[in-house]
């Protein structure tokens, strides 16, 4: 930890060459997403007269991850949205060279004293604020879809696509996930994938941006249920917005074991609050299909963690843990969304 | 092997959970150690039902193969799909069972398909017959501490 404390030190020294005296501290890794290493840390530096301190988050890229993605399309999410109605931490800076830290990574400011845990929301004091939390996490959700990405300065970050186009450029990517990286057969999966190309959605009503990865675990709140940041952007992209709202409403997500999505509310409530802020519609068959592709979505994912975790250098037990936890249960939810579960 | 396997991988990740990670400071630790608790739990659930559960999966889709074969149109479906249903399980251990399995269940998403297609009424028994088991395959895998 001192050695990485040292080049982050070197790092900062370049960005703010202003300061003096800059020094790192108090390096610890936590937890903070599948895809990247995340560290929170100190850094103390002069301006002028002033010792100043600021704690700050180090996100690096690992060997190999859960999730391939694209960290400059993920700071520009957060750069984007901060400062707006979807409350995102500030990010600092982005560096794709490896010499300094080994691999790319970026660095943004710590929100710290919150809560992320799926586990946690359900316990005093954050149990008593569900319908708060629920409130806010889909309205927040609802702003996503709402803002233009255009007005953002998204448009030329992420990759384009058409509005009848949303729903096969996904289905597409995750198959071909499906394809390369599972390690047995995916019979219910595979016959969710045939239903849903014989039965295509309506158009999106609009290409919005989609988090990707929207669920109960990816926000940062309160003890008094208020919810201060959306984390986890890194699988962020245009497309259709029901595709965040019906990974939201995932069974596996459900860490309280009964009906309520994300352990919070029912899910016919969380769609009218974020039909309410989005000033968007989820006509019921269109968001079945976005339902049932967050299964594809979700198996991809677990599949490719177990494929990483057998073939790759990352033995971080996570991956393990999302395949074998999560795989039999994603199943079922699609049996469930496909009226086949018994 | 005694005591048994199930019962010392439960109470190692109940002692991880209860006695070592509260003697560990940074989160981040916490949380790996937490989550080998959950895999041993998880490894204790499935251990002794392994072998079971794969047998007897094994064995259902053999049999339905063996049902399933007179509404299979396509002649080199209906070959793979009758030299599957003729195999048996000799080596029990879980490798073993594990690629029978696979070779069953990537022969199973083929007849699914293909059924799909046909509009017989023998094609649409045996779709119903998939559906079931494909309901059944999630019971016999599900675990305890699963949201669903």
């Amino acid at each position: 930890m001192a050695a990485l404390e040292a080049s982050l030190a070197e790092y900062i020294q370049l960005k703010m060459p202003a300061a003096a005296e800059n020094r790192v501290d108090q390096l610890a890794q936590i937890s903070g997403g599948a895809s990247r290493q995340t560290y929170r840390f100190r850094l103390s530096y002069r301006e002028r007269d002033d010792m100043r301190e600021r704690r700050l988050i180090l996100r690096r890229d690992p060997s190999a991850s859960l999730i391939d993605t694209d960290r400059k399309i993920e700071f520009a999410a957060y750069k984007a949205f901060f400062g707006t109605s979807v409350p995102v931490p500030e990010v600092l800076w982005l560096e794709d060279d490896p010499r300094h830290l080994g691999s790319p990574f970026f660095i943004g400011v710590e929100m710290a004293g919150l809560e992320t845990s799926p586990s946690r929301i359900l316990m005093e004091p954050y149990a008593a604020h569900h319908q708060k939390i629920a409130e806010q996490k889909w309205s927040i959700l609802g702003a996503i879809a709402a803002h233009d990405p255009a007005k953002l300065g998204l448009v030329g970050v992420m990759e384009p696509v058409a509005p009848e186009n949303c729903w096969k450029r996904e289905l597409d990517y995750w198959e071909g996930v499906l394809d390369s990286d599972e390690l047995i057969p995916q019979p219910i999966i595979r016959a969710a994938i045939r239903w849903m190309r014989r039965n295509p959605p309506r158009p999106a009503q609009k290409v919005s941006v989609v988090h990707g990865d929207y669920r109960t675990g990816n926000f940062l709140f309160d003890e008094q249920g208020r919810i201060h940041g959306i984390l986890d952007w890194e699988m962020a992209h245009l497309g259709d917005p029901l595709e965040d709202l019906g990974w939201s409403l995932n069974r596996v997500w459900c860490w309280a074991h009964d009906d309520r999505r994300g352990g919070l509310i029912a899910r016919e409530d969380a769609i009218k609050i974020w039909e309410r802020a989005s000033g968007l519609k989820a006509a019921p068959d269109a968001i079945h299909w976005w339902e049932l592709f967050a299964t594809v979505k979700g198996q991809g994912i677990w599949v490719s963690s177990a494929h990483a975790w057998e073939t790759g250098a990352n033995k971080d037990p996570i991956l393990v843990l999302s395949s074998w936890a999560l795989m039999n249960s994603q199943d079922r939810a699609a049996l469930e969304l496909m009226g086949r579960l018994g | 092997m005694r005591p048994r396997v199930e019962t010392v991988f439960q109470t190692m990740a109940m002692d991880l959970i209860e006695r070592v990670i509260p003697a560990i400071g940074p989160s981040y630790h916490q949380g790996t150690v937490g989550m080998i608790a959950t895999l041993l739990a998880i490894v204790s659930e499935e251990w002794d039902r392994a072998a079971s559960r794969r047998i007897e999966e094994n064995n259902r889709l053999r049999e339905m193969f063996k049902q399933a074969a007179p509404a299979i149109n396509d002649p080199a479906l209906r070959s793979r799909i009758f030299q599957l249903a003729k195999t048996a399980d000799h080596d029990f251990h879980i490798t073993a069972l594990e690629n029978n399995n696979s070779a069953l269940r990537a022969a199973l998403i083929a007849l699914h398909a293909h059924v799909e297609t046909q509009t017989s009424t023998e094609a649409r028994k045996v779709e119903a017959a998939i559906w079931h088991e494909l309901a059944k395959s999630t019971e016999r895998r599900r675990l305890m501490s699963a949201q669903f």
